[in-house]
């Protein structure tokens, strides 16, 4: 046998590693590039809707209602100001309100949901006439509320004139106004209106619905794919049927629940197009791929051992589903509920169908409601897109999601505690 | 100590030299009580392409340990499954012949019924990631008991048994997975015997641990002897020497030899017998 010539290989290295070099700094350059660009970007995302949306996110943006309520308030027609004067003494002060000594009524500046300035009556003396004013339309007596500002005023002065004052000209000169009357004519009070407190709470209904229909029946599916499903082809089948209905696109799911569930639950309940159970059906479509992989895969990680060990016990199928299958799967469960709940959150274009678009006074099991995503949608969808808001409404919906992130790995920790102990 | 019945059988067939387990063991043994009784029992994996267990004909005595002893891959695991039906759960499996337990075919058995008087030690410990507690009482509590107290004395008795009440009476609420390996196999005998089986399998029970945890396994079983029947799988020759009655030998998925275990390992009948003993193969 011919000896072979050995391979230089302290030569070959020396030749290659400056080679070698330049192509390693390459990737290392490039991928390093990338991750920051990814950064870069995520970054900008995250940062145009804080800095756009975080001065609209104010409570009264949450809990007011999208519509915005109003109410004519006037003296009755039979009142004469005293001239006397009243006592007012009750009226404690404070520094940043101004006071009507006149009518005994304290007044601040608030923000509407657009961020302008609005005024509030914040104050009234026990004594005030304010207290005996009655609505315009049916003569009522109305006490103001404190979650309504005051558009404007017209009042009656001692001369007989009307004089108006706009919420827009400022405390004082709404003040001064004030101070030449002898009564009020009209006033108009004003919710907030623009807010999303019925979006919000429709949401919180509709996740709620969504996981009682979803996670019991993607549990179930999960069950019988990882721990009762032979690998035969039947079971391959449903497998990639699973995987494959992920990937469809959610406005489909619309279709069909508008489709068929608007009907269906309409044929029980009576119900006239989507509501929040047409709706929570619809998102239970969507997610059983997802729940049945996230639980299937949890499962599967379960050690053989352990569910032969239960069986040889004596233990049923059932009795080690449930002691042992499931409790040891409970992350995977977790992760779908805040799989599942996300999604919900997030979906627009299918709920726009199976839930509708009407952003109503109140949250309605029986009729159209809208959720959070499609409140974004519908406001910006308008003449005047109202990036603000949309923004504002992102925020939460971020911190929603961040917050259930937290949670499920708090229950993770909290149960792997459990079971080491 | 000639027993007349073998001596007509080998007269009666020269080929049952090789196959001299055709016929009931019983006989041979009669002062013996037969749990377990194995007729004609073939075994297949993979719909019928794996012919992993042939034509054994075996007997398991109560209160004895028998070991199972051969070559990897000769079927001893699979006859061990086959005794409380955990081959049923494999895919594609497939059985002739019959296995009686107490008289009774075990097929006709509910799988619950048989696995409850059937217990099963495996080769790695797998106690459930759960309490020392809640692992004993696992069995019992899927039978319906609920009662505290008598939980409480399954517990004891069951730790008690296998000598791990002392070492772990500090820590019963802590998970089972804490334990050492050895302490772990102990609490799933510890596990198994709450069930008040009448026999314990055991699958290698001590290859996953360590020469004194062994000792402690097998002095174990001894003790365990005296209450339950024990079939044991193991590769170590010296510790079926050690802890068993009798030996049963298997190759290629046939029973060569089955004995008592002083006479297997002094004058072995077979010849493949004799050369697995002498370590010809392995
Ligand atoms: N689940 C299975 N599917 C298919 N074939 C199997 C399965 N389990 C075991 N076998 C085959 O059956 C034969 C006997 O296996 P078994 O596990 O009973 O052997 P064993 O004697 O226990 O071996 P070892 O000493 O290595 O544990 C082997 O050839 C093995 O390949
Ligand atoms: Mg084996």
């Amino acid at each position: 046998m011919k000896e072979k010539n050995p391979i230089n290989f302290t030569k070959l290295i020396e030749r290659n590693i400056k080679n070698r070099k330049y192509k390693d700094g390459l990737t290392n350059g490039s991928t390093f590039l990338f991750s920051l660009l990814c950064v870069v970007v995520l970054c900008l995302v995250i940062g145009y809707v804080i800095f756009t949306g975080a001065n609209y996110l104010t409570p009264g943006f949450i809990t007011s209602n999208y519509s915005q309520s109003s109410v004519a308030l006037r003296t009755s027609k039979d009142f004469v100001f005293d001239e006397n004067g009243y006592d007012y003494s009750d009226l404690e002060r404070f520094e940043d309100v101004s006071y009507s000594e006149k009518w005994g009524i304290g007044l601040q500046y608030g923000k509407d949901n657009n961020q302008n300035n609005v005024i509030y009556v914040v104050q009234i003396s026990e004594n005030s006439p304010f207290n005996e004013l009655v609505r315009r339309d049916d003569g009522t007596n109305f006490k103001i509320p404190t979650d309504m500002y005051l558009s404007y005023i017209t009042v009656q002065t001692e001369l007989g004139t009307y004089k108006t004052a706009f919420s827009d000209d400022g405390i004082d000169n709404m003040i001064s106004t004030l101070d030449s009357a002898v009564s009020i004519y009209d006033s108009n009070f004003l919710s907030l209106g623009g807010g999303i407190s019925t979006s919000l709470i429709t949401t919180c209904w509709l996740i709620l619905f969504t996981l009682i229909f979803s996670l019991p029946l993607g549990i179930g599916g999960a069950i019988y794919l990882g721990y009762y499903a032979k690998d035969n082809k039947v079971t391959r089948i449903i497998r990639s049927l699973v995987d494959m209905s992920s990937g469809i696109p959610s406005i489909i799911f619309g279709l069909v629940g508008a489709a068929i569930f608007i009907p269906f639950v309409g044929s029980m309940t009576g119900t006239t197009g989507g509501n929040i159970f047409t709706g929570a059906l619809t998102m239970t479509l969507i997610l059983l791929p997802t729940i049945v992989k996230t639980v299937e895969e949890s499962i599967k990680t379960i050690p053989k051992s352990m569910i032969s060990a239960s069986l040889a016990l004596g233990a049923s199928n059932t009795e080690t589903i449930f002691k042992i299958v499931l409790p040891n799967s409970i992350d995977g469960i977790l992760n779908a509920a805040i799989l599942g709940i996300g999604r919900t959150i997030g979906e627009s274009a299918a709920l726009v169908f199976a839930l509708g678009t009407f952003i109503t006074a109140a949250p309605s099991f029986t009729s159209g409601n809208t959720t959070l995503a499609v409140h974004i949608w519908y406001i910006l969808a308008g003449e005047y897109p109202a990036y603000e808001q949309a923004c504002a409404i992102s925020i939460m919906i971020f911190c929603v999601v961040v917050i259930l992130s937290l949670l499920t790995k708090l229950i993770n920790y909290l149960f792997k505690r459990k079971r080491e102990k | 100590m000639k027993n007349p019945f073998k001596f007509k059988k080998e007269i009666v067939n020269e080929k049952l030299f090789n196959n001299d387990t055709s016929l009931p063991h019983s006989q041979e043994y009669p002062d013996e009580e037969v749990i377990f009784s194995v007729k004609n029992f073939q075994f297949y994996y993979d719909n019928g392409a794996k012919h992993a267990l042939k034509d054994i004909n075996l007997e398991i005595f109560k209160r004895k340990v028998t070991a199972f002893i051969g070559p990897s891959g000769c079927g001893k695991s699979t006859l061990l499954r086959c005794f409380n039906r955990m081959n049923d759960l494999i895919d594609g499996n497939k059985k002739e012949g019959e296995i009686l337990y107490k008289g009774t075919p075990i097929d006709t058995l509910n799988t619950i019924q048989l696995r409850s008087k059937v217990g099963m030690v495996f080769q790695q410990p797998n106690p459930f990631p759960m309490s020392i507690y809640n692992n004993i009482t696992y069995g019992p509590k899927c039978q319906g008991l609920r009662n505290k107290k008598e939980l409480d004395k399954i517990v004891y008795e069951s730790l008690n048994d296998v000598g791990l009440y002392e070492e772990v009476k500090e820590q019963i609420s802590h998970s089972g997975t804490s334990l050492s390996g050895g302490q772990q196999q102990r609490l799933c005998i510890a596990r198994c015997i709450a069930m008040s089986p009448d026999i314990i399998l055991m699958d290698e029970p001590t290859s996953a641990l360590d020469p004194i945890a062994t000792l402690k396994i097998e002095e174990l079983i001894r003790k365990l002897k005296e209450k339950y029947t024990i079939v044991i799988v193991t590769h170590n020759m010296q510790q079926a020497a050690r802890i068993s009655d009798y030996t049963a030998f298997f190759m290629l998925g046939e029973l060569i030899e089955f004995n008592k275990t002083e006479d297997f390992f002094a004058h072995p009948k077979n010849k493949k017998s004799e050369d697995y003993i002498t370590g010809k193969f392995s």
